[in-house]
């Protein structure tokens, strides 16, 4: 047996390697199990990023608003815009608007949160080479173009972005301990409704300090802060553990502990959540959406998300120049049938650009030009002498889009006799490269995430002449002017009609045609109540929630 | 035995060298067809060149030679060819040090990794053995029944349905109870708690061991069938030696060779293959960490993370030729 037992040394020896190198890193089961007062355990997807500045997607927001408070709020029933840190904000002209702060709010670290400490941050996330991804919400403010230079010669052209010439935002003023002034470098009435955006969010001077540290261990303003131990450590599924904060500024948390647990797949999620093990999930996968619903009646909860699902035109083409072909395939879709088919009925289908979310939305604003009417369509299509050769129908690779695609395209061919070629083939930043260019050869996929719950944030940014997202080579001085004029308005009612009118000329244009409001499903534990979703913050009032 | 190992060490290099190009080319490639993974960070809306510029020379990806599609990059290949030599590796989109990273993942991926080994090595040997000594028997019929069965089931399925069956219905027993000790519902628990690093292991290591469990039996069963009618161990019978030693020494340290070749590309499968088992338990290891940075295409994760597996591969082959010569004393290397 002499061999035998050699082989056995030789494997226990490989074992003992094996364990000596896990005991070695492996010191990451420390964290206390044993949960001391009311906690609620929350499942998310893993966050970008933990930084106000930085934070462009839902997972890291669900966590940032918790964590930060912001100048204003928005009333869950009305959507509407109510002051939490700040006492007032005015202006006169809708250019210059003063900023008065309550009083008595202190950052988790026992920084007071000042005047000083929102501009402070305001002008950390503007300046270029910080690299914000949440850069773009400070360009209406003076300054601007000082702290982040465009390109002289768009991004193509051989010469290099200048050097900022500023470090700081010309438009952004401290006045006394709780008041600070901001000049926007053109009037914009719905400026306040902005503020609510958690890239307003005041940070810290400690936090900008150590950005990266800041992001692992945030000190914001919010009702709940990092527990002492607790630390985000991307891609390790991590259980982020907060605690309430209990000098808060507004009204205190209810809860004792708010936990945070990372995972890689919304199953799993929802087994636990199954098990007791979770107590909301906030993304209910598809295929257990009707499940959810039947099994947990009172807590399951469909919520239009502020995402708007559009197919747009090449408009430079000229195949596709006439709004009537538009309107033609506009009415020849049919979306509640892809809605149902695709997405268990979730979706809703769109009957405005804006998402119904935003005030100034209206029901009735596409009318009959997003019904599914399919004579209506086909007699179109006869006016104008048809459609010559194949329609390509292109959407980015790898992202979910193949199905719903392909059921268009289907509608189109039968309700229009319309040929279609499905082009998935490009990734994601690829796609974009060769929109913004604007060198599409057929109809295209697009989309847009409210950034603020305005209708000027679902019109200037997409239909705007040369404006920021507007690639489908759109332009109509009348849409523009309409835009300005609701920026310049003297109240919001006031603007909001005038964003109304420019919705309604840009209906009738349709360079892109709204197909779906995006929905998502969240569930909880019947064990709590007051349980309140925030349809513009898209996440649940952290502060408010209690067990029964 | 001395030279063979150094000159097997040495042919590393190369290898490691060729592997490093190979992932560096790709991941350019990728980047040139693709579009710089820069831009898609904003989404659909359009960043100033500015902005553009300073999340690309985050990201590492403003070479303007990732502009020409085909060209290899040499430059970025070389700098971060010295960078791994001096064991920088850098830190990925999020600016989070690729060490750390590792270092997270890597002790649980070995962990998992082990006891999948070990249930694979303990089961898979001891089954086909019995199965290849009673040819024919009921314990063979069930070795190759369960087999068909374990390497027909996908391991989603097999591991949801462990994850369902075994984790919600009969952990919540345990949940529920008074009695159950931790450990108990960590080790019937949903998924990966760090709080039991190895108890909430158990599971998903059951559902990683699963297919090659199966082919560790069905390989040591007909390669120990085939020995036992080889003219060596008809001899060792007719010398009268004691049957235990027969098998044991004669028919199954031979029976063995392909069996450990086996084994040792599945410890190379456990640690790299197990994306789909972690990310059902919510395991955060190895397996994860290639995946996303595959998606975000974020080569300072991809490269070092993947040139450690080949590393890997490359150790645990050497191990694997030495042991035949452990096994097979006909087996020189000299």
């Amino acid at each position: 047996m002499r061999g035998s037992h050699k082989t056995l040394r030789l494997t226990a020896g490989i074992a003992a390697v094996t364990l000596f190198a896990t005991a070695c890193g492996g010191d990451d089961g420390s964290s206390g199990s044993e949960e001391q007062g009311d906690t609620m355990v929350v499942q998310i997807g893993d966050p970008q990023h933990l930084l106000p500045s930085n934070t462009n997607e839902s997972e890291g927001a669900a966590v940032l608003q918790a964590v930060y408070s912001t100048l204003i709020t928005y009333d869950p029933e009305t959507n509407e815009p109510v002051n939490l840190i700040a006492e007032s904000i005015e202006s006169e002209d809708q250019t210059t608007w003063t900023i008065t702060l309550k009083e008595g709010w202190t950052f988790h670290n026992g920084e007071p949160v000042n005047a000083e400490s929102f501009v402070r941050s305001w002008n950390y996330a503007a300046y270029g080479p910080n690299a914000q991804l949440n850069a773009h919400f400070f360009d209406r403010i003076q300054g601007y173009e000082e702290v982040a230079p465009p390109d002289p010669d768009g991004e193509e052209g051989p010469q290099q972005a200048p050097e900022p010439t500023a470090e700081t935002l010309s438009g952004l003023r401290v006045i006394d301990e709780l008041t600070f002034e901001v000049t926007l470098s053109a009037p914009f009435a719905s400026f306040p409704i902005m503020l609510g955006y958690t890239a307003f969010a005041p940070m810290a001077e400690e936090c900008l300090a150590d950005v990266e540290a800041c992001e692992r261990h945030p000190i914001g303003n919010g009702p709940f802060m990092f527990a002492e131990d607790s630390e985000w450590i991307p891609e390790t599924q991590a259980r982020l553990e907060l605690v309430r904060f209990e000098d808060y500024g507004g009204e205190p948390a209810k809860l004792d502990r708010l936990i945070f647990q990372v995972y890689d797949d919304i199953v799993t999620a929802y087994e636990d959540f199954e098990a007791g093990l979770v107590d909301v999930v906030r993304n209910v996968d598809p295929s257990l959406i009707e499940q959810a619903r039947q099994d947990y009646p009172d807590t399951f909860i469909n919520v239009p998300i502020a995402t708007m699902g559009y197919l747009a035109f090449p408009t430079y083409d000229p195949r596709y120049a006439d709004p009537r072909l538009r309107h033609a395939i506009s009415m020849a879709i049919n979306r509640q049938e892809i809605i149902d088919a695709i997405w268990n009925g979730t979706y809703e289908p769109a009957t405005s650009v804006a998402s119904s979310l935003v005030a100034g939305h209206r029901e009735d604003a596409c009318g009959e030009l997003c019904e599914y009417n399919p004579d209506e369509a086909r007699r179109l299509l006869d006016e104008i002498g048809g459609f010559e050769g194949t329609m390509e129908l292109w959407y980015n690779a790898g992202a979910g889009h193949d199905q719903w695609m392909e059921a268009l395209g289907n509608q189109i061919r039968e309700e229009l006799g319309i040929e279609f070629e499905l082009h998935g083939e490009l990734q994601f930043a690829q796609f974009l490269d060769r929109r913004e260019a604007l060198e599409m050869t057929g109809p295209f996929r697009s989309g847009w995430i409210m950034d603020y719950p305005s209708l000027e944030n679902f019109l200037r940014p997409l239909f705007g002449t040369g404006a920021s997202t507007n690639d489908t080579g759109y332009s109509n001085p009348e849409v523009d002017a309409l835009i300005d004029m609701g920026d310049q308005a003297a109240t919001l009612e006031e603007s909001i009609q005038y964003y109304q009118q420019a919705e309604d000329i840009i209906l009738q244009d349709m360079p892109m045609i709204p197909l779906w409001n995006y929905a998502e499903a969240l569930v909880y534990s019947p064990e709590f109540e007051n349980v309140i979703y925030n349809p513009v913050e898209q996440n649940l009032d952290w502060a408010q929630i209690t067990v029964a | 035995m001395g030279r063979y190992i150094l000159k097997r060490l040495l042919q590393f290099i190369p290898t490691v060298i060729g592997s490093i190009f190979l992932l560096h080319y790709l991941v350019v490639l990728g980047i040139q067809i693709n579009g710089n993974p820069a831009r898609a960070m904003f989404g659909e809306r359009t960043p100033t060149p500015a902005q553009l510029q300073a999340l690309a020379e985050v990201f590492n990806t403003s070479d303007p030679c990732l502009e020409q599609t085909g060209n290899p990059c040499l430059g970025l290949f070389w700098e971060r060819v010295s960078n791994l030599v001096q064991g920088e590796l850098g830190v990925n989109f999020q600016r989070i040090p690729i060490t750390e990273l590792i270092s997270h993942a890597l002790p649980v991926t070995l962990r998992l990794a082990f006891l999948a080994f070990v249930l694979q090595v303990v089961i898979g040997l001891s089954t086909g053995v019995i199965a290849g000594l009673r040819g024919e028997g009921v314990v063979d019929y069930l070795v190759k029944v369960s087999t068909v069965l374990f390497i027909s089931v996908p391991v989603f399925v097999l591991g949801r349905l462990v994850q369902v069956y075994l984790g919600v219905e009969f952990g919540g027993v345990f949940r529920d109870s008074s009695w159950a000790p931790d450990w108990l519902t960590a080790l019937f628990g949903v998924r990966y708690t760090p709080d039991h690093p190895w108890a909430s292991l158990i599971l998903p290591a059951v559902v990683l061991a699963a297919l090659g469990l199966a082919t560790t039996a069905r390989l040591t069963r007909t390669s120990l069938m085939e020995n036992l009618r080889a003219d060596y161990v008809r001899t060792a019978i007719a010398k009268g030696l004691p049957r235990r030693r027969v098998i044991g020494v004669h028919a199954l340290r031979n029976s063995l060779i392909p069996v450990i070749t086996d084994l040792g590309y599945q410890i190379g499968v456990l640690m790299s293959g197990a994306v789909v088992t972690e990310t059902i338990f919510n395991i955060p290891g190895i397996g994860g960490l290639v995946i996303n940075g595959v998606r975000q295409q974020d080569a300072s994760v991809i490269i070092p993370v993947v040139t450690f597996l080949v590393l890997v591969y490359l150790v645990i082959n050497l191990l694997v030729d030495l042991l035949y010569a452990v096994l097979d004393p006909r087996i020189r290397y000299e």
